[in-house]
């Protein structure tokens, strides 16, 4: 089957949605590709175990090669929007951008800013309300105010919400203004149409000029010849997707990964918190410019999974899951990791985090732990291999001692950034300024992927404005 | 918490053992009376009498509960299998065709034995990813990594299951890996505690001081104690029963949610034309 279009958009995330939309805006006929599949909301269930394998990139277990670091994405229309927390985080511009002019990147702040705007007053964007928060997050909150540390609640991006606690798996009272709620039906009412379980999707190319997209779908190929091809499949996808099609840039496709990742600090109350009952990721403390603290609590699996220690002392330490509160410490990596594919076509992460990010996450634990303990906690807990657990201020300078290498920790990332990062340079970056891909005519990449340095905030802000940015080079 | 009785593939494979059992030593013993006739009267001849009527008794033992017993078992089955074979070897060797017999029977004996454990296993699971083995480990290691001094909320068979279940459910590189570890587990992991036998054979206190190994090792070991982790703690916290035990309450149940509009929102255009911002 073949279609024809002014633009194909592949990747249905934070990025595709609000390129697709934006480009349908200006009349163009899109077409917006997504591996995933399209989800109706009233069928998500509040089950872990259910909902991994619909909505996430490997069922969850998307991980690095090395297995040390599991990179969360979602996959389905919406992307990783149907499954985040819903926090919307501007980037510290002042900060980025200047890093992003250092690798040669020009992104006007102005412009940002005002994308920025106006996707917030779609999305509904607000305060989260503290009488929907978890009560886990009041811990933290004390903890911050006792010890001096500026904190507060986050931005978020829902409307009515009703507090169940199950954001990272859907929402199926649409009160999480996601994609799959909002750009992308959008985007249809304005003309585009979806194609969802599109698999090995590449992108033709005559000479140096992008001239479409071929992939599969539900078993019969499908062609779809465009003006313009728009890669928007997210950090490690989008390589994938440019390095399947042969597009290697002399090996700068993939390179450069960087992250915001790190690991979940549980602490032990004796109150009962009920910390799944509210909004799980509420709250972030502004202790420091070399990490990032904020307040989560998750459902029993995952929080589990989080929870150091094994066999009875594991048993024993989740029958008290009521008492905990909990929260993440995130750095960013440098941007030296990279994604390749195997013999068969398949995407492999190569991404590390280094003795000076590792000094980082061993702060922010300590930093962490401490505000915890002024908030109340009895025992604080970090994702560690094996169990290390402290039940005083004083025991924590025992973080140096046990945490010596990376894969001490349990790391994970939602953030994955970089890969295809943007500079003028056509020797340093595989986008130029106006996000088409060096070497190439009518070939662009807008999503985290371009990100050349790491924008210490969680993407989802950050990758819609940029790619509402980078709408109207696409439309040119 | 359910129980899981034996099905009717176990119970006639428990039958078809103990038969099985008494029909060896019962053999062993006319054969070694009619000695001229099988060629068994010198020192090979009574080592592959001595054989047969080990692998009857151990098959007996085995059959009185092949759930439990599976050390037993498997030690059953392979003096079974060289039983027959050093049957057919002698007959052949000494040029007794009635041992030769003996040994083929034997041998097509054993394949039955084979094939009715399988349908036995197959009879109670039907693994949509592990292997059938693979999967009798797994039960093994969500027994020993779920420890609860009693007060676990779902069996290792439902928490096996629904860790089969949720891996069947997606295509992930990791899956290779995850296969790869349960075959390490059940065929190496026990010769770091000098056992050489499969995992699922050890007992509970075995096994557990397997894992225990591998949580203190790096490198490769470190990622099967990952994996072991996952696989146990997927399929039981993930469960209702797992997480109604921590203390989990559903949505539904909270007061919070009661009179609550759990109605799907709807979000307009805001920049459609005629929409009011």
């Amino acid at each position: 089957m073949n279609y024809k279009a002014d633009a194909v958009v592949i990747g249905s995330g934070a990025a595709g949605s609000v390129m697709a939309y934006k480009l349908a805006s200006r009349g163009l006929k899109v077409i917006l590709v997504e591996r995933g599949m399209r989800q109706d909301p009233q069928t998500f269930e509040h089950d872990e175990l259910a909902m991994f394998p619909r909505l996430y990139k490997q069922g969850g277990l998307q991980t690095t090669v090395d297995h040390d670091v599991t990179i969360a994405q979602g996959a389905a229309v919406g992307g990783s929007t149907v499954i985040n927390n819903a926090i919307w985080l501007r980037a510290d511009l002042d900060r980025v951008l200047p890093d992003w002019a250092r690798a040669g990147a020009a992104v006007p702040k102005a412009a940002l800013e005002a994308a920025y705007g106006e996707i917030e007053s779609a999305l509904h964007v607000s305060p989260v309300p503290p009488q929907l928060a978890n009560k886990a997050s009041e811990v933290f909150l004390r903890g911050c105010e006792i010890l001096g540390i500026p904190a507060g609640y986050l931005q978020n991006n829902r409307d009515t919400c009703i507090a169940c606690g199950w954001c990272n798996y859907g929402c199926r009272y649409n009160r999480k203004t996601s994609m799959l709620v909002t750009y992308i039906p959008w985007a249809e009412a304005r003309g585009a149409e979806v194609l969802d379980q599109c698999h090995n999707a590449t992108i033709i190319t005559k000479g140096n000029v992008a001239t479409g997209v071929r992939f599969f779908r539900l078993g019969e190929a499908i062609t779809v010849e465009a003006d313009r091809v728009v890669v928007c499949a997210g950090a490690i996808g989008s390589s994938e997707v440019l390095l399947n099609s042969g597009i290697t840039l002399d090996g700068r496709v993939g390179q450069g990964l960087h992250a915001l990742g790190g690991i979940l600090v549980m602490a032990e109350t004796n109150e009962i918190l009920d910390g799944f009952h509210g909004i799980g990721l509420t709250c972030i403390a502004d202790a420091s410019d070399e990490y990032v603290i904020e307040s989560y609590f998750a459902p029993p699996l995952v929080f589990s999974l989080g929870l150091g220690g094994w066999f009875l002392t594991h048993f024993r330490r989740m029958m008290r899951y009521r008492y905990f509160a909990g929260g993440g410490v995130m750095t960013a990596t440098d941007p030296v990791g990279r994604v390749t594919l195997d013999k068969k076509g398949r995407v492999r992460i190569q991404l590390k985090f280094s003795d000076r990010d590792l000094q980082r996450l061993r702060r922010g634990v300590w930093t962490l732990s401490q505000i915890f303990f002024a908030g109340g906690a009895i025992r604080v807990i970090p994702a560690t291999y094996k169990l290390l657990e402290f039940t005083r201020p004083e025991e924590l300078g025992l973080i140096d001692e046990q945490i010596s290498r990376p894969e001490d920790l349990l790391l994970g990332s939602a953030h994955p950034q970089g890969g295809n990062g943007m500079s003028e340079d056509p020797q340093k970056g595989v986008v130029d300024n106006d996000f088409s891909v060096h070497g190439y005519q009518n070939l662009f990449v807008a999503d985290a992927s371009v990100f050349p340095t790491n924008i210490w905030a969680n993407c989802q802000a950050t990758v819609m404005a940029m790619a509402h940015y980078a709408s109207g080079f696409v439309a040119q | 918490m359910r129980v899981y009785g034996l099905n009717l593939a176990e119970l006639f494979l428990e039958d078809f053992l103990a038969g099985l059992g008494l029909i060896l030593i019962l053999f062993a013993i006319a054969s070694r009376v009619f000695a001229g006739v099988f060629g068994v009267d010198g020192f090979s001849g009574g080592l592959v009498v001595a054989t047969a009527a080990l692998a009857g008794l151990i098959l007996i033992l085995a059959s009185t509960g092949i759930r439990q017993n599976h050390a037993a078992l498997d030690l059953s089955y392979l003096l079974f299998a060289l039983a027959a074979l050093g049957w057919l070897a002698h007959g052949i060797l000494v040029g007794s065709w009635p041992a030769v017999l003996a040994g083929v029977v034997m041998l097509l004996l054993f394949g039955l034995t084979i094939y009715l454990r399988r349908l036995a296993i197959q009879a109670r699971f039907k693994p949509r990813f592990f292997s059938l083995r693979q999967f009798e480990t797994m039960i093994q290691i969500a027994d020993t990594m779920i420890e609860t001094n009693g007060q676990s909320a779902l069996h290792p068979i439902e928490v096996a299951i629904r860790a089969d279940h949720f891996l069947a459910g997606f295509d992930a590189v990791v899956k290779e890996d995850i296969k790869r570890t349960l075959v390490i587990v059940e065929w190496l992991l026990p010769l770091v505690i000098w056992r050489p036998f499969p995992f699922s054979s050890l007992g509970s206190h075995e096994r557990r001081r397997a894992v225990e190994k591998v949580i203190g090792a790096r490198g490769i070991f470190r990622d099967v104690a990952r994996f072991l982790k996952l696989l146990a703690f997927a399929g039981y916290y993930g469960s209702p029963e797992g997480m109604a035990k921590v203390g989990y309450l559903p949505f539904e149940e909270r007061e919070r949610s009661k009179g609550v509009s759990q109605v799907p929102q709807q979000y307009p255009d805001p920049f459609s034309p005629g929409a009011s911002q």
